[in-house]
């Protein structure tokens, strides 16, 4: 019953979305993403690094990934699982050859972050998201919650991490 | 990463970067993450390994006049490089002179 509310929530959420057009005050940062109703957490930008990663395949971005004060508390003490209130975001951008870099490097060799893909967050909330092992899950694009992004499949995939409390990063000293 | 002084002035697209900036790059080895792809079920993840060294500038443009207002700075495992490791930072960020000579492009 519960996860038909869900999606009840989450289906009127889109529809809304759909109805008003993003104000260009950039309001629309309040825009909670379906399922799990996560907004986009202001000020994640400046979150210390956690580590970085370069997906090569159907994806090709390059990706950091950063956390807020509670989620680098539990990385640096190694804390298992994750504290309510932890939040880690992936941003991620088109992974793209630095012409730049190369010519002054005299060969190809230097790969950077081109135009942003998507964001994506996982939140710890171990009552709201007990279902999903205590995270929530959400993908912004351009600011605005991802309607392409398919977060029924963000779980099932996380559980190979379990013994991690289904985060894959590791941190990078 | 960089200190407040550096990304405010990246974030306004500030040039020259102002006295005090600091602008850090942490290096660590190109690794395969087998945990990763067999998730993927293709290799395609890459993550780091081991650091290998901590490059900062720190830019103060009186001490540092002669170079273009960047002071070099490299540590290896908390420690610093010798000097002449260093001689090759400062003509090689000078064809970086159109970003004051940073390489590194804000990615938002």
């Amino acid at each position: 019953m519960k996860r038909v509310i869900y999606l009840l929530v989450a289906f009127a959420t889109v529809a809304g979305v759909a109805l008003l057009k993003a104000p260009a005050s950039g309001q629309s940062d309040r825009e909670a993403a379906p399922i799990y109703e996560v907004k986009l957490p202001p000020g994640y930008r400046d979150w210390p690094v956690i580590s970085v990663a370069h997906e090569a395949g159907d994806n090709n971005d390059l990706r950091a990934v950063l956390g807020n004060d509670l989620a680098m508390k539990a990385y640096r003490k190694g804390t298992l699982p994750f504290p309510d209130g932890t939040i880690i975001a992936r941003l991620a951008w088109v992974y793209t050859a630095s012409e730049e870099n190369d010519k002054v490097f005299g060969r190809q060799q230097s790969f950077v972050a081109g135009p942003a893909t998507n964001v994506q967050f996982m939140v710890k909330d171990s009552i709201k998201y007990a279902a999903t092992g205590g995270w929530g899950f959400a993908q912004f694009k351009d600011g605005k919650p991802d309607a392409t992004a398919k977060l029924e499949t963000c779980f099932p995939c996380h559980q190979p991490a379990q013994a991690r409390d289904y985060v894959f990063t590791q941190y990078a000293p | 990463m960089s200190n407040d002084i550096a990304i405010k002035a990246y974030r306004e697209g500030k040039l020259p970067f102002p006295d005090g900036a600091i602008i850090a790059a942490l290096h660590y080895r190109n690794v395969p993450s087998d945990e990763n792809n067999k998730v993927f079920g293709k290799v395609q993840s890459f993550v780091p390994g081991p650091p290998t060294n901590i490059q900062f500038m720190v830019k103060d443009s009186t001490k540092y006049a002669a170079t273009g207002g960047w002071g070099f700075g490299h540590f290896q495992d908390g420690k610093p490089a010798n000097a002449a490791f260093m001689q090759p930072c400062f003509p090689c960020h000078e064809k970086a002179k159109g970003t004051d000579l940073v390489f590194t492009r804000y990615a938002p």
